[in-house]
């Protein structure tokens, strides 16, 4: 659906000193019916690409393409649901306004207008906001009408960039509903995300790039799978079953007796080792990853544990 | 974009846009207008004294009225970042600010008619169609200028205000009447000396309609190829 190939783009400043490469051979492949999340530290390039992706920026080498066309194309011929990491719209239109005036820009048939524009402000919450001006909203209700916006038309690619960017915990949670009901076939749904939990509840995959190249991708479910990663073991009571299970567990500094923190393992290991204290008489209180298994492959990728 | 969903959405735009930039220039007219209401209403004019009268105040607010109509019409977009949400729909950037500068131009003689308007109510009867063509080659020629500066540059009005000064500097530094340098340099700049005129030939229409238009495809053009988010 969305292909980058060789995809390069350098800033230059006017003298053409100091040219700052955001993006650097990047080539990757989303398909359709998958939501494809892009994860990466601060300044890694993902706004770049994804302003690429809208043909808002210009590839300095390379190419993009969504469905065979050239990004402009593709938007300006079928519109994409987009959601921009910072939400700019002018702050004396009214709620209901602003949804109306992008519905009318979404080419939606002017029957269904209105009812779509309606169902967003009750998907989103917005009901006692949308007579408002938008100067009037707080951060959290800017960014669910930036939503809303990118929400009204069933377009085929939805481009979400730190969509939960100033919610607060309840709505974080409701975006991950917001976002698996977006998932549907001949659909592609990009998220750029810091938030690497987000991403790997509601992604099929996550790209992970670094200094704008593409580090490594992460199947949700099976790739990240079969990585390494830490577990905090709890137990009713203390047993030398534990350490005999698991080679090198220690006991947690903080709960000693009933807390034990893994070596790094596999999935397959866990699960052997768990069934070998539960057959020694051992009561698992819990289990819970150190680190998410996204978090994990993602520190790997960028180096952040060296 | 459909033609029909753009021509929808001009509604819009002159709502949001236009609309009230044409009370903000009929607002400084009227603010204007009034304290003459009572200088004339003392001391009429002569009939010949109000014609000039009329077209000195026009010549002035008319260009405060076409840095106020086409200013920003791409800049202000890209950099507050509006842009973003409307190119992301299926709408070309050239239909979408392209109908804003149209937009533009047609307020030009909304506006020159409400001077007229404002001028014949507060101070005296005055009615000039020559106005209404003046207005329409300053909106084509300083409008379409406004326009293609939009597309390059955060500031458009302020570097037309350059412009215009350097293209007046320079006419009077090198007169067509004096020197070949004189003749080339009048030849080749904008005409914008022309749009104060109160009548122009068909030779200086074509002149004034061709710069003007040639400006707003240079912003045309500048909207295809360089994309919006880039400095």
């Amino acid at each position: 659906m969305i292909v980058f190939r060789n995809l390069s783009k350098t800033y230059r400043t006017l003298l053409g000193r100091r040219p700052v490469r955001a993006v650097e051979e990047f080539s990757l492949e989303t398909e359709s019916g998958e939501i494809f999340g892009i994860a990466g530290p601060n300044g890694a390039g993902k706004s770049t690409l994804i302003n690429i992706l809208l043909g808002f920026l210009a590839p300095t080498a390379g190419e993009v393409t969504i469905g065979g066309l050239s990004p402009r194309a593709w938007v300006e011929s079928r519109g994409v649901g987009y959601l921009s990491e910072l939400v700019a719209i002018p702050p004396a239109w009214r709620v209901r306004g602003v949804l109306r005036r992008y519905a009318l820009l979404a080419d939606l048939p002017a029957q269904e207008r209105e009812a779509r524009v309606e169902a967003v402000i009750q998907q989103l919450g917005l009901e006692e906001h949308a007579g408002k001006r938008v100067k009037q909203l707080s951060k959290g209700n800017l960014q669910r009408l930036g939503l809303a916006q990118a929400l009204l038309s069933g377009s085929d690619v939805i481009i979400l960039d730190e969509p939960t960017h100033g919610f607060d915990p309840l709505w974080t949670q409701r975006f991950r509903d917001i976002a698996l009901g977006l998932k549907r076939p001949g659909r592609t749904v990009v998220i750029a995300s810091h938030n690497l939990d987000e991403l790997e509840r509601v992604a099929d995959r996550v790209g992970i790039i670094d200094h704008g190249r593409l580090q490594q991708i992460a199947v949700i479910g099976a790739r990240v799978t079969g990585s390494q990663a830490r577990y905090r073991l709890v137990v009713a009571a203390p047993s030398p079953a534990v350490g005999e299970a698991f080679p090198g567990a220690e006991l947690s500094a903080e709960r000693r007796g009933e807390e034990y923190l893994l070596p790094p393992l596999d999935l397959p290991a866990l699960n052997a080792g768990l069934r070998r204290i539960l057959e020694a008489g051992v009561q698992i209180v819990a289990v819970v990853p150190e680190r998410s298994r996204l978090e994990a492959v993602f520190r790997e990728a960028v180096g952040a544990d060296e | 974009m459909m033609r029909g969903q753009a021509a929808r959405y001009l509604g819009r735009m002159f709502v949001d846009r236009t609309g009230p930039r044409i009370l903000v220039s009929w607002i400084i007219v009227a603010a204007i207008c009034l304290p003459l209401h009572f200088v004339v209403k003392n001391s009429p004019p002569p009939p010949a004294q109000l014609g000039n009268m009329v077209q000195g105040m026009h010549t002035q607010l008319a260009f405060l009225a076409v840095v106020v109509l086409f200013h920003g019409i791409v800049a202000e977009d890209r950099v507050k970042g509006y842009y973003r949400f409307y190119l992301a729909k299926p709408v070309s950037p050239l239909w979408f600010y392209g109908q804003s500068y149209l937009l533009a131009q047609a307020a030009m003689v909304v506006f020159t008619a409400g001077f007229l308007a404002i001028f014949s109510l507060s101070v005296t009867p005055a009615w000039e169609w020559g106005l209404l063509t003046s207005a329409v080659a300053l909106g084509v020629l300083i409008g379409g200028m406004i326009f293609a500066l939009s597309t390059v540059t955060q500031r458009d009005w302020i570097w037309m205000l350059v412009m215009a000064i350097l293209i007046s500097v320079l006419r009077a530094r090198f007169p067509k009447e004096r020197s070949t340098l004189g003749r080339v340099v009048n030849a080749v700049l904008p005409p914008n000396h022309l749009v104060d005129e109160k009548s122009l030939s068909l030779g200086q229409w074509a002149w004034v309609i061709g710069w003007g238009v040639g400006l707003f495809l240079v912003g045309l053009w500048v909207l295809r190829s360089r994309p919006l988010g880039e400095d």
